[in-house]
Parts: C-alpha cells; structure tokens; sequence
C-alpha cells in the first residue's frame, strides 16, 4: 500500500509540472527523470540523471520483447513483493552454502568497499580452497587493510567471467565496481600465485574469477535487509535466480540499496552513502555445446570521504574518529569530499565445447567506468582544512624538542594556548567553516576578482572495452592444457570541472602557482593557451584535461600433469602494451608538447614460472615453486607530468620480477595445517606521485625510477576441528617488504615546468598501509541451528608511506641530514601503532514452513580498541626552510616529520542481518 | 509491468538521492551580522576613540619602536584600504578612520578573504599589542622588544565585522606634491598624481628576483628616501613590467625608520596617464 500512495503522490507531482499532456508511451521515463530532477541537488543533474536515464533506456532497448516478457516478472517481483515460483531447475544444482559463510564474504567484499579510495588502502581479496592461512587471512584482517604478502594490490588480478577487470592504469581493481552485488559474485574461483586455474597466468599476489552467469546465480529469492554502524548504516537487496528452464533459459536480477546519513551514527564521520546496486544476467543454453550468457551491473554510488589526520588534531577532537573533510554550512553537515562512483559493465559470454576434450569461453566486455571525487581549493588564502597545520597548537610552539629555545618562548606558550583553547572550546572549530568560505567569496565578488575558495571535482573516467578466450583442453586423465588470450582497448579520461565556485560570481582557467613568477599576460600562466583566460563557470572543465589510451593484447598457457605422487605445473605468458597521451589543452608552459597526441610507448613482456607438489603420503604434502617474469610499468607511472606535457618518464623499464616459495601441508581428518616461506624480489620498478611542495611554492610531479624491493617471509595456518562442531583457527604470518636500495627521483614544478633530478633515500623504506606482522585465533561453534564464532586478531609493524621529499639527497633543505663523513641519514620511516581486536559473530538460520530465515549479528573491535593504526602517509613538507641567499637553514616551528597523518580502525562496529530465502 | 520496474527503480533512486545540502546561501544571509563568519560577533561598540588620538597616546612607544600592551578597554573603528589580495603587503592589513590609518599585523595568509578593501571593522584593542615597526605604528604581538605579527586565533577573537564591504567608503588622498604628506598620513591610502618610475623601459619589472625591491620615482621632490617597495617572492605582480610614463600610483604609505615606503595593493593600483 505504502507504494501506491507513494506512486499517486508522485503522479500528483508529475502532472502538475506536465500538465497531463505527456503522451502515455513516455509516461515512464519522464516521471523517472522528473522525480530524479525533484530529488537530486541541482549539481548532480548533468550526471547522475545522464546516467539514469541511460541505463533506462539501454534496459528498454537493449532486450527484445521475449527478453522484456521476463524482466516484467523481475519487476513484478520487485514490486509487489509477491514471490513467482519460477520453473523448476533439473539440471542445475542451487546453491546451498551455509549462511554463515554466506554472510561472512557479505563482510569481505563490504570492507574492500569502506577504503577503495586508493589502491592501498584496500585489503587483498584472496581465498584458496587448500591453504588455511590464504583461505582466511584476506577475511579476518581485512579490518586493519591487510595486503597479501604487503604486495601492491596491482599484483592481484581480478576477473570477471574470464575477463581481467583491473584498471590498466592503475594496475589494481576498484571494488566498488561489483559493490552491493554480493550474492552475484558468490562464484568465485581464486588461484594463489602457484596454484593452477583456467582462467589467467596467476600474479604474484593471486588471482580471482567471478562467474556471474545468470544459470549460476543461486535459484529462488532472497531478500535481505541490515542495520549496520559501518560505511552505511542501512541495506535492502533484493536477488532473485530462475535456474535453468526448460526451454533453457536461466534469468536472474538483483537490486541492493545502501545507505547513510550525514549525520548518522557510524564509524565513518560526516561519511554519508548512498548506493543503488543492480544486476540482470541472461543466458541460454543453447545445447551441450553451446550457451550465451549476457549480464550488466552497475553501483551508482555517491559518498562522503574520511580523511586521514595528524595525531594531535585527533587528540584536540578527542576521537580517532575525526573526520576533517568535514564541515558546517548554514548550520547543517557538509562533506567537502563527495566521491560519484558508476562503472557500469556489460558482459557478453559464449561458452562452446567443440569436442569432449576442449572447453572454450569467449567474453566480449564494456566498462565505462565514471569517477570523481570533489575537494576544497583555494587560490592567495590559506588552506581551509581545519586541521592544518598553521591552526594546530604546535605551530606555535615546539612540543617534540625541549632543547628548541627558539619556539617554546612564553609568547610562543601563550599562542600554544590560544590554538588549543580555540580547538576545545567549541566543536565547530575543528570542522571547515563553509559560512566562511562563502563570504570570503561575496567579498571577492564585489571587488570583481576571481574565486577565493572553490570545488573542483578530479575525473578519472574511463572507457573499456574488448575480448578474452580462455580454453581448457584434456590431455588425457592426468594432464591438461589451459590457454588464453585477452585483447584490450582502454580510453582513460582525466580532467577537473568546477563543481561548486561556493558563491563567487567568477574565475578563470590560469595557472596561480606561475602568476608571480610571470607576468598576467605570459603565455605560461595559460592553462589552455587557445583559450586564454577563459571564465570558468560551474560545470566547466579547467586546469587539465587529457587522455590516456592503452591497447593491450596478452596470451598465456598453463599445463598441469598429475604423475606418481607428483603433480607438476608450468605456465608462461606474453603480453604487448602500447600507450599514449591525447592532450586536451594547449598548457602555456608546454605549447608545442601538450595539446593533441603523444608518441606511443611500446613495451613487451613475459614470464614464466613452474611448480611442484609432492604428496608425502598419509596427508603430508610439500610443493614448489619458482616464477620470472617482466611487468610492463602501469600507464600511471609512464607519464612524469600527464596533467601538463606529453613527456614521458626517461629510462623507463619493464619491472623485473622474481618469485619463489615453499609451502608444506598437511590435510587429517581433524587438522589441516599449511606453512608457507615465500620469496619476491621486484627490480626496475617505478612510482609516480605529485604533491604540494612549499620550498618551492609548487605543485610538484615527482617520478621515481629504479625502484629495487624484496618481499619474503612466512605464513601459518592451522585449523583444528576438536568435535564436529566445533572448531579452532590460527593464523599468523610474518612478512617482510622494503626498499633495498635507493632510487632516481624527476620532479617537474608546476609553477616553472622546470625538471630537477635526485636521489631519493628510499633504502629501508617499508610497504605502508598494512600490518606486516599480524596473529589470529579463533573458535567457532555451530549447535542447533546456531553459529558462534570469536576471533581475536593482531596487527603489528604499519608502515606509513614515505615522503620522497624528505628524503632527497641532494636537496638544499636536507643538507643537515649528512654528516660529517658524507652519509646522508634519511629519517626514520612514520610508523603507526597496531594492536589487538576481538571480533564475533553469532547468527541462527531458521526453516520455515515456506523458505528459510538467517538472523545474523556480527560485531567487530568488540573491545573498542581505536587505537590501531591502518595506514596513513607523511606530510610531504620540510621541518626547515633554506634561504637560498643568505644559505642558511631554519627549523620550522611545527615539526612535520613528528606529525604524519594516520587512519585509524574503526571502534566497535556490527551488522544486523536479515536473510529471507524463498 | 516495465513500467513499475522502473517505477521501483525511481523510488530506490530517490531514496538513495538524498545526502547533500549545497544550495547556494541566499544574498541577503549576510545582511544578518550575526550570521559573519569571521571575528567576534559578541564585541559590542563601545569606548571608541579615533586613530589619530590612538597613534598619540603611543606616540613614544611607536617612535622607539617599541611595543606596549594595550591595558584599557578601548576599540578603534574603521575601513580596510589595504590587505594582501596580490601578497604584497604580507601578514598586514591597513585600517583607516577619518584622522589617520594603521597597520594591523596578523600572522595569516590570506587577510583579504575575510578583511576585504572597504569592510568596517572595530577592534577590541584591550590585551592586544601597539608598537613601532621601523617607527611605522601597528597593532601586533611583542617580537624581539619590538612590534610583530600576532596569533591570528587571538585576533579573530578581537575584532567584529560591521557591514558587508563597500568600496565606495575608500577614497584615498590625492597628493600632488611630497609636501602634503605628513606623518598623520602614514597607514593611510594615497595617490601620488602624475608621477613616473625610474628604470621603467618596458622591460623593467617591479621585483626581478625573489627578494624586495625598491623602486624610485623620476620625480625631484620625491627624493631617494622616498621607495615603492615590492616582495619579489610573493607579489603575484612582481614580473609585471613598470609603466613607461606618468601615472597615478595608489598605494597604502608606511615607513621604515626614515624611509617613506610606498605599498602597491594590485597592479591595478598603476593608472597609466
């Protein structure tokens, strides 16, 4: 009823603004769009309703009426929520996994989605059906961002019906892609770095395939609905699986929304989250040769940002919690960084058995993936983040060195004190004051300059699309040949629009950071020289805009022979890779190398590897295994300086990498135990970054070079069943990831276009963002119906990432790190603090006379333990300033290398489930 | 039956659409004073003595370069003619009433997001600092047994916006001859009438390299003691080249001990005749 009345009150609105005249047939999408428009802040309008509308009409077009016939039963189902048995399945098997399990990679895939703003803030997503410690560890650590092995998650690879979904440019895969989709993605076949599949070459940090066929989809319907104090504090989702039919037609649909307020009671601050996920598959079983299988989803998602803070603003707000992107406008919340996440995805399957021997599977793929997340920025004012450092009490007064006369003066205690009663005295003051923002901006309005305060919003939209083939062909009982080949074509776009001027009338696309340094009418203040000083309105692209396009065509091949008690395993792979930059803009300080296309980058590479597994008898097994292989560089890191010039990095090469590891197991009846060693080495690595640079009042593109890391350790699981029900986990490994040498650094300002080269001393520097030592143990209990389980985790040695900045050899400002013998003494790496965490869950499944009912609790950091550290970075900026002309070298006040901001675990925090299946 | 899929959808969309408040402030949310932003809404006007008789009550700590507390529960009134819009004049603002202008050193960037040229302000002067910068009068913080820059939390808490900006209540003086000026002038905004730069060959720049500069003028009767200085580092007009020819200079008028400094605002500040 609650829907009819909702309907009616829509109509209502719709006629009103339409005047009844609407012709009938396009009744449906107007009122859509209408309602969108009503509901939608003007801002959003150009995109989210585009994209909507898009999807409406692709859903509408792109089926023929035998297809929309079944997509009406979907709908029906959705809306009325009447339950249609569809024909019963004989052939396919459902799903019938526990619910515990079921609900636990609900939380998996969730926590890869609370981080996903960059690649290492995300846990690796790993499991294995024969090792403890893989098949667990990606789950339980996933709290404090645990990366398998401390590897970059580009060496996961992540696929979808046999097609690799990781961002080429980035090199890693963005979850919030399958976001919301749970119960779709349930099939899931991950391989190790030394195991075999029959879908990809397995990379160093493992490999994963989700079969989201619609035949596979789990049959019948599932509603769930849960209360969470996590990213979102609500979620309804809706699956739905027909099975295969008798006409062999198998459908299934999903629908997930997601939810949190601003304001609401959560782990994340001022983080608000709204998502609305979907899926359709369709496939066809043609005969027992063929199928086609056809799927689309997609996670519109609009969130706020947590951002990472210094140790002592989170002590002045008193909470690890502190958010401070977070601000007040008008007196209601406000979240400076809005990120609008959609990659919607479209998958095309044939599956064929030519013969009895061979399986082939072909899938065409497009993505177009839109991105962007919104931020603050000013031009000639301070920084407006509440927590930066010029407002923090220690700006005034050195509280790390006793021995600093120079910045603990009775003036300078006096100011300390102000700051710190200004922070305490009211919670306003640690928040951005947008009122502010906006007056500063009225001012500059009636004084007819530019902008003072403003929003940019930072694209990364790309376009992706092409065709993989994976075969697997029998050689017989004992061995197999699997092979594949993926093809490629990948547009990325990147640009800033003007999101918000926050009231100002005008601004204009010039380069502030040149200004100063060069005349107003100097071609190199432009940055679009064919359109010098054009006004920027809301909306409109400014600063940068360009493209990356990358082609990529890889095979590979895999053979597995099961002999005696051995079973071998070798594999190789090639790839080519060409890239290049399709400038934009004409950058004033780069007119003849900036506007329209780059020259290519070719790279080529391979590898191969080989593994044995001996079986010892009575349950005991050991296995080797030994890979080379060259990685042709992401196309992040081609480029030195993508947002201004075509330039490419120099000396850029493909990374080596070396990979080793042995593992032993044993499998009883009531203990299955596993003990790995592993070895990596990566050489010829490269990383880029940009950043801030105050000693030269620029931006600053810095590429580094010649990166040289070793990667080894040891990893433990035991799984003890005690009685049939009841049964003990352990876990732990040890890790080792670091720089073993230093590397080549090419900065470009942003301000001059000049390059300058250095030496970064990045020799011990550690990977940041997860725990390299980390322990687990756990119980779980399983009586009537019931299921307990406890697990207590903990984390030690978080890095946090290095500044390179800092840490430059020959720069000016560092020259008191060497000493008198000529060593440069490069600051100690930032660490962050681990600690233990108590998990729980409990959850009893219920038959009912129709379907079944899953009641779930799970609680994590039951003892509220916020002090665990989960990565965060150094401030890219100096404790001293050099003055070139006088050649002396003065301490900052605030000391930045005592104050890197951090990210903290979430306090407690848990999930109310509700399954319904039917 | 399509159609309540995507009726379903809508609603979900609806659902999820909500989140942000972004909309613009109206117009008139500042007419409001309570609503500024910036200061202290609570001071109330009161004690208010002119700048001039301010100046005078300090005169000796202001000519020794000193600097004193201010101890009674005194405030100034008056418009901001100068701030650091170009980032020339760094870390100071210049306020003036109808008798006379001064500097008010706030250790901020960015002074004229919130003290724009043309705002009235008044300053609550009680615990605050009064001195000489190189015998240039300013409010501040003690530094070095002179006058500096004070905190700028401490100075949001002194001082109250009043009304919204109007650039039509800054008028500065026009001084056609060096001996209209006098030391009452000093913090205040004037136009030097038809003066011309020396060097100026329309490649001559106002800062060159990234330290201050001091220009001269051609003119005899404003003589070597008599600059118009500009931060190489910041200025965002310091590669501009200098007009060739007379022009009308505007410019905020400050000293450094006996030199006579000239502070441009904008570039704009440069009219060429």
């Amino acid at each position: 009823m609650n829907d009819i009345t909702i309907k009616k009150k829509l109509v209502t609105l719709h006629t009103e603004k339409e005047n009844n005249n609407t012709p009938k047939q396009k009744y449906d999408l107007k009122l859509f769009t209408y309602i969108l428009s009503l509901n939608f802040p003007e801002k959003y309008h150009r995109h989210e309703c585009l994209w909507y509308y898009f999807f409406c009409m692709f859903v509408q077009n792109f089926f023929s009426t035998t297809m929309r016939k079944q997509i009406i039963i979907l709908s029906t189902a959705l809306l009325t929520g009447h339950i249609l048995k569809a024909q019963e399945a004989d052939t396919l098997k459902t799903n019938e996994d526990g619910p515990q399990l079921d609900e636990s990679s609900f939380t998996f895939t969730e926590s890869q989605l609370d981080e996903d703003e960059s690649d290492s803030r995300q846990s690796t997503v790993l499991s294995s059906a024969s090792n403890v410690f893989s098949s667990n560890a990606g789950m339980k650590f996933s709290p404090a961002n645990y990366r398998f092995r401390g590897l970059d998650n580009k060496y996961n690879e992540v696929y979808i019906n046999g097609v690799r979904m990781n961002d080429v440019e980035r090199g890693y895969f963005r979850f919030s892609q399958i976001g919301g989709i749970n119960n779709i993605i349930r099939n899931s076949d991950y391989s190790l770095p030394f195991e075999s599949n029959n879908y990809c070459y397995s990379d160093i940090s493992g490999s994963v395939n989700y079969d989201v066929r619609a035949s596979k989809i789990a049959q019948g319907n599932k509603i769930s609905a849960s209360l969470a104090n996590r990213t979102y504090t609500g979620r309804l989702m809706y699956t739905y699986g027909s099975g295969v039919n008798k006409n062999g037609w198998a459908f299934a649909g999903n629908l997930t929304g997601r939810y949190a307020s601003i304001d609401g009671f959560k782990n994340m601050e001022g983080a608000f989250y709204n998502s609305l996920s979907y899926y359709i598959g369709v496939e066809k079983i043609i005969n027992s040769f063929n199928q086609i299988s056809l799927c689309t989803f997609g996670n519109p998602t609009m969130r706020g940002s947590r951002g990472a803070s210094t140790d002592e603003a989170y002590f002045l707000a008193g909470s690890n919690n502190y958010n401070p992107y977070l601000g007040y406008y008008m007196g209601q919340s406000r979240n400076s960084r809005v990120v609008r996440d959609y990659a919607p995805t479209t998958i095309l399957t044939w599956d064929n058995c030519p013969n009895d021997k061979m399986k082939v599977s072909t899938s065409a793929f497009i993505v177009y993936s839109k991105n962007s997340t919104t931020k603050l920025s000013y031009s000639g004012a301070t920084n407006p983040a509440p927590d930066y450092y010029s407002k923090l009490p220690s700006n005034f007064f050195n509280a790390y060195n006793p021995e600093d006369s120079q910045h603990r003066t009775a003036v300078d205690l006096e100011n300390w004190n102000t700051a710190y009663n200004y922070w305490t005295s009211s919670v306003n003051n640690r928040y951005i004051n947008f009122d502010a923002l906006y007056y500063a901006n009225q001012a500059s309005n009636i004084n007819g300059e530019d902008a003072v305060y403003f929003m940019p919003e930072v694209h990364t939209d790309r376009l992706s699309g092409g065709v993989a083939t994976n075969v697997r062909y029998s050689l017989g009982v004992n061995s197999a040949l699997n092979f594949g080949g993926n093809l490629t074509r990948t547009k990325s776009m990147h640009y800033q629009t003007m999101y918000d001027l926050l009231g100002a009338k005008y601004f204009h696309n010039t380069n502030s950071y040149a200004l100063g340094d060069y005349p107003s009418y100097a071609m190199q203040v432009q940055y679009d020289y064919r359109y010098p000083d054009k006004e920027i309105k809301e909306g409109d692209i400014y600063g940068y805009d360009y493209n990356i396009f990358v082609d990529n065509l890889s095979g590979w091949l895999a053979y597995t022979l099961d002999k005696g008690g051995f079973h071998y395993y070798a594999a190789a792979k090639a790839s080519y890779t060409d890239m290049f930059r399709e400038g934009k803009m004409q950058n004033g300080f780069a007119p003849n190398n900036s506007y329209g296309r780059s020259r290519k980058a070719y790279f080529g590479d391979g590898g191969g590897k080989a593994g044995v597994t001996v079986n010892l008898g009575k349950g005991h097994a050991a296995d080797l295994g030994f890979g080379y292989e060259w990685k042709t560089p992401t196309a992040n890191s081609v480029f030195l300086s993508p947002e201004v010039n075509n330039n490419f990095v120099k000396n850029l090469k493909c990374e080596n990498i070396l990979s080793g590891q042995f593992s032993y197991a044993y499998s009883g009846s009531k203990i299955n135990a596993n003990l790995t060693a592993y070895y990596n080495k990566i050489t010829d690595a490269s990383k880029w970054t940009c950043f801030y640079d105050d000693n030269e009042h620029s931006f600053s593109y810095v590429s580094m070079t010649g990166i040289e890391k070793e990667y080894y350790g040891a990893e433990l699981g035991i799984r003890i069943k005690v009685l049939s029900n009841l049964e003990f986990l352990a876990l732990g490994a040890i890790s080792e990831a670091k720089y073993i040498s230093d590397c080549n650094a090419v900065s470009m300002q942003s301000n001059s276009a000049t390059y300058s080269q250095d030496i970064v001393a990045s020799k011990g520097m550690r990977e940041d963002g997860t725990p390299l030592s980390i322990g687990s143990l756990g119980i779980s209990y399983n009586v009537k119906g019931w299921f307990i389980e406890l697990t207590g985790n903990y984390y030690e040695r978080i890095y946090l990432s290095f500044s390179p900045l800092t840490r430059y050899k020959n720069s000016a400002t560092n020259k008191n790190l060497i000493d008198e013998n000529g060593n440069f003494n490069a600051p100690e790496q930032a660490k962050g603090e681990g600690g233990f965490m108590l998990d729980g869950s409990i959850g009893k499944n219920l038959r009912l006379k129709k379907g079944s009912l899953y009641v779930g609790l799970m609680v994590a950091n039951i003892l509220n333990n916020t002090n665990i550290c989960t990565g965060g970075y150094e401030q890219n900026r100096t404790d001293r300033t050099y003055n070139e002309s006088k050649n002396q070298i003065t301490d900052k006040a605030y000391v930045f290398s005592q104050n890197p901001k951090k990210y903290y675990a979430w306090g407690v925090n848990g999930m109310l489930n509700l399954v319904y299946k039917f | 039956m399509l159609k309540k899929f995507f009726t379903i959808l809508a609603i979900a969309a609806s659902i999820i659409s909500c989140g942000e408040k972004d909309e613009d402030l109206g117009e008139d949310y500042f007419l409001d004073p309570k609503n500024f932003p910036y200061g202290n809404n609570t001071i109330v006007c009161q004690n208010i003595i002119s700048i001039k008789e301010l100046k005078e009550k300090y005169s000796e700590v202001i000519s020794t370069s000193k600097a004193a507390e201010i101890l009674d529960d005194i405030q100034i009134r008056g418009i901001i003619t100068g701030n650091d819009i170009e980032s020339n004049l760094a870390n100071q603002v210049s306020l003036q009433d109808a008798t006379g202008g001064i500097m008010l050193s706030i250790q901020d960037n960015g002074l004229f997001t919130y003290l724009p040229v043309g705002q009235e302000i008044v300053v609550n002067l009680k615990d605050l600092y009064i001195g000489g910068y190189g015998k240039m009068p300013q409010i501040g913080a003690p530094y070095n047994n002179s006058i500096g820059r004070m905190n700028k939390i401490l100075w949001q808490q002194h001082f109250r916006i009043l009304a919204l900006p109007d650039t039509s209540k800054v008028k500065a003086k026009e001084i056609n001859s060096a001996s209209e000026l006098s030391e009452d002038d000093l913090g205040t905004l004037i136009t030097l009438k038809n003066v011309s730069f020396k060097d100026s060959d329309g490649r001559a720049v106002f800062a060159p390299s990234d330290t201050y500069e001091n220009r001269f003028l051609n003119e005899q009767q404003y003589s070597t003691n008599f600059v118009v200085r500009t931060s190489g580092l910041y200025a965002k007009f310091a590669k501009e080249p200098m007009p060739q020819g007379k022009v009308d200079l505007t410019a905020v008028f400050t000293r450094y001990n006996n030199t006579w400094q000239l502070l441009i605002r904008t570039y704009s500040d440069v009219k060429v005749l």
